[in-house]
């Protein structure tokens, strides 16, 4: 059991901006869509998502 | 019938079918043809009862507006997964795929292994390799199929996309290492990432401009920034290099 929980760990230590980006992005558009309908949510998801793939290829690219 | 739905499963799971028959090639170069071929039909025969079992049962349990939100996220991972891997590999921070060398860093593996049956490698080999790579192939069938109505898009795009692998390797027998794969790795990820982020964003409630329309506006997006994304690693992976 403890090394499927480390495993998972290490997938999302590694890929955290790619995994947890979308998620939090998701969190965050879904509190909003509570609020407004504007179509602008849909291009505020793709900027976190954008943002989340720019963050993890930094990460890759200053690790060497 | 919808054509962007069976272009991207043609080519997600072409990518893992001519994974597969590099694994299958290379159980049979140990084995023989028999258990090889026996793995791969042992292997297709329990993803036939993985998606009896659970294909239809998770589309029926639960209700559409959460279930779309769930295959947009996971869809929305996997092809982030891919684009990240396709923009690392063609700004040269990562190896190439080359399904050349797979398949003899696969066929010294197996006969590093000389002291066992070689019939019972190639058939545990060949199935592994078909169950693992097939499953991938239904999870992105069932996921990009999920909406009503592109289920059938979705079982088109692979079941053409097995053919045109099947033949190939048939006619060859060698593995397909001539298949673009990181280009298509590359259209593919920013496809999934376009309809994983279309989808989930509707299941949280977004009303999206130009309704589905907008999934073709995702597409080209994602194909800029992966491409921006490109441009601005590759001179620092040039950098790092030299």
């Amino acid at each position: 059991m403890r090394k499927v929980w480390e495993v998972l760990l290490d997938l999302i230590y590694e890929d955290a901006f790619q995994f947890l980006g979308p998620i939090v992005g998701l969190a965050l558009v879904w509190l909003l869509a509570r609020v407004t309908h504007t179509p602008w949510l849909g291009l505020l998801l793709f900027a976190i998502v954008g943002l989340s793939l720019f963050l993890s290829l930094r990460r890759e690219q200053r690790q060497g | 019938m919808n054509v962007v739905v069976v272009l991207a499963v043609f080519a997600a799971s072409g990518v893992e079918f001519v994974e597969a028959l590099t694994i299958f090639l290379a159980a049979r170069s140990v084995g023989g043809w028999r258990p090889a071929i026996w793995g791969t039909v042992v292997a297709l025969v329990a993803l036939a009862a993985l998606v009896a079992a659970f294909g239809y049962a998770i589309l029926a349990l639960f209700p559409i507006g959460i279930f779309r939100a769930l295959v947009g996220l996971i869809l929305l991972l996997f092809g982030l997964k891919w684009l990240r891997k396709a923009v690392l590999r063609s700004s040269g921070r990562k190896a190439m795929h080359d399904e050349a060398l797979i398949y003899e860093r696969e066929v010294r593996e197996l006969q590093a292994k000389g002291g066992q049956n070689a019939d019972s490698l190639a058939f545990a080999t060949a199935f592994n390799g078909v169950l693992l790579e097939g499953i991938e192939v239904i999870f992105i069938v069932l996921t990009l199929g999920a909406n009503a109505g592109l289920l059938p898009s979705a079982i088109l795009g692979a079941a053409i996309a097995f053919v045109v692998v099947a033949v190939a390797g048939i006619a060859l027998r060698t593995p397909l290492s001539r298949v673009p794969e990181n280009a298509l790795k590359w259209i593919v990820g920013t496809m999934l990432s376009a309809f994983g982020t279309f989808w989930a964003g509707e299941g949280m409630g977004v009303h999206w401009l130009g309704s589905d329309l907008s999934i073709i506006g995702l597409i080209v997006l994602f194909a800029l920034l992966s491409l921006s994304l490109r441009r601005w690693l590759a001179p620092r992976a040039a950098h790092q290099a030299a």
